[in-house]
């Protein structure tokens, strides 16, 4: 009853999104209140990235809307997009620039002002203050990975999208990225919609999810009534579940 | 407008500073030196030029059609396709960068490339023009004799037309872009684009609709045929230059980005 009076930070509503005649998301709604660290969980190919690049406006939906703090993404993107940070897929930068070069660029790209302390300052909080002068091409891809989340808390979001975050991250990366995360999520109070098929690496992060199978959102809400209702122990138990629910 | 502001400046450091500009630099030189050489062994008869320093560079400029529309062409590529193969292209739209932002940013930076690529090539003109021939006493382009600063004046103005006419041709690889993967496939196409243009423009009805008469005789049609033609052949590339920038916006615009 405490999340719903919560406000709605992100709200998709009836998405649906054809790729060559195929339906690929199939009428998927739900909504993300602020201060949530919310999964959006499900096998490779169930239409997660399709998802967040709609929401993200690199793709567009057939039918649909989506509402980021209110704003509506069809009728201002630029406004709605205006406090998310996001990786899509993998974080993209500027190879032959450096950390602190490619993030100058995102600054004075930002619908905010970016003062240049705050450079150094989300290059601190990712633990990259060391290379920052170092070309993006050295990188292995945690410390890409880890950009890209500095990248994404640049212009001080009120959300933020990571999509498969820990692709590619080793275990010891893997922790300290979810330190981080749950760390911004208490700290600065920024919402997370988190996409990953590793449903194990989620259950300690995230409070809600979404389960998405072939395009359609099988089960939705908070994870703990969920294991209790469907009397599981653990989300992978969990996402079987649900698609066995739904099968039915 | 600071977003527009921020791309293209971006854009235009990075190609001072990339490799390919130096490459394309030492092409033309390469040819230049060539010209100049097959000048002095054999004479005025075999080359295209007068022999006279200042007007080497104005001369020249018709020389490079193919290669110049090639490097367009790359350079477009690296702009718009090399982006979205790489992903930078959702680095910027990722922030708070309109789509219409991004595109008028590429349109900016092809214009500055068109008139970066053809500074290049006059300077380089001059330098080997200077090197071969001495500055020269007459200035010599066409129907066009004169000297001294007349002479720099006849070159700027026919860079800019140059220019100009290539920026169009860039807006056009920038709308085929779209549909492209690759940059060598791109490249390609521009530039046989240009060998089959130019028997096109063996048509007197249509030619000063075509944009390869532009690339080839805008520079030089300025001060060969009467003002309403040039003006006439202006009106032509801004027209280009509408359809194309409104017609690649609005297919940009409407593109599912898979990046």
């Amino acid at each position: 009853m405490q999340a719903n009076k919560k406000e709605s930070i992100l709200e998709i509503r009836n998405l649906n999104k054809k790729i060559d005649g195929q339906t690929v998301i199939d009428d998927i709604h739900f909504s993300i209140q602020k201060g949530d660290i919310y999964g959006f969980l499900g096998p490779n190919g169930a239409g997660k990235t399709t998802t967040l690049r709609m929401i993200t406006r690199l793709i567009f939906p057939h039918s649909g809307d989506i509402l980021i703090d209110g704003h509506s993404i069809r009728n201002n993107s630029v406004l709605a997009l205006s406090r998310v940070g996001s990786i899509i897929e993998n974080p993209a930068f500027y190879l032959h620039l450096t950390a602190r070069q490619n993030l100058t660029l995102s600054a004075k790209l930002a619908a905010v002002k970016v003062p240049k302390t705050r450079i150094n300052e989300v290059l601190s909080i990712v633990d990259l203050k060391e290379a920052k002068d170092n070309k993006v091409k050295t990188f292995s891809l945690g410390m890409k990975q880890r950009l890209g989340i500095a990248n994404a808390l640049l212009c001080y979001p009120s959300l933020i999208i990571l999509d498969e975050p820990t692709n590619g991250v080793d275990p010891m990366g893997l922790r300290e990225m979810k330190a981080l995360i749950k760390r911004l999520a208490e700290k600065e109070k920024i919402t997370f919609l988190i996409s990953s098929h590793m449903l194990r690496e989620m259950e300690d992060l995230c409070h809600k999810a979404a389960f998405i199978q072939s395009g359609k959102i099988v089960e939705e809400g908070d994870i703990a009534e969920l294991l209790n209702v469907y009397q599981v122990t653990n989300l992978e138990d969990l996402f079987f579940a649900c698609i066995k629910e739904n099968l039915t | 407008m600071k977003n527009i502001w921020a791309l293209t400046s971006f854009e235009f450091k990075r190609t001072l500073t990339s490799k390919m500009l130096l490459v394309y630099t030492l092409i033309y030189a390469a040819m230049y030196v060539l010209t100049g050489v097959i000048f002095k062994v054999y004479g005025a008869g075999k080359t295209v030029v007068a022999g006279y320093g200042q007007s080497f560079p104005v001369e020249m400029l018709q020389a490079g059609i193919t290669f110049t529309a090639v490097f367009i062409a790359i350079y477009v590529g690296e702009i718009l396709i090399q982006e979205r193969n790489n992903g930078t292209i959702k680095f910027v739209l990722l922030r708070s960068v309109s789509r219409f932002q991004y595109y008028i940013s590429r349109i900016i930076s092809i214009f500055l490339f068109s008139l970066l690529l053809t500074t290049i090539i006059i300077l380089i003109g001059y330098v080997v023009g200077l090197l071969f021939f001495d500055w020269g006493d007459t200035f010599v382009f066409y129907s066009v004799t004169t000297s001294g600063w007349q002479g720099i004046r006849v070159t700027v103005l026919a860079g800019l037309a140059f220019a100009f006419a290539y920026f169009i041709f860039g807006l056009i690889a920038l709308l085929v872009s779209q549909f492209i993967q690759r940059i060598a496939t791109l490249a390609m196409l521009m530039g046989l684009s240009t060998l089959v243009g130019q028997y096109i423009v063996i048509y007197d009805q249509i030619k000063q609709y075509v944009i390869y008469e532009h690339l080839l005789f805008f520079h030089i049609n300025l001060f060969e045929k009467s003002i309403s033609y040039s003006v006439t052949s202006f009106g032509v590339l801004v027209g280009y230059l509408i359809v194309l920038g409104t017609a690649g916006y609005f297919l940009f615009k409407k593109q599912d980005l898979y990046v």
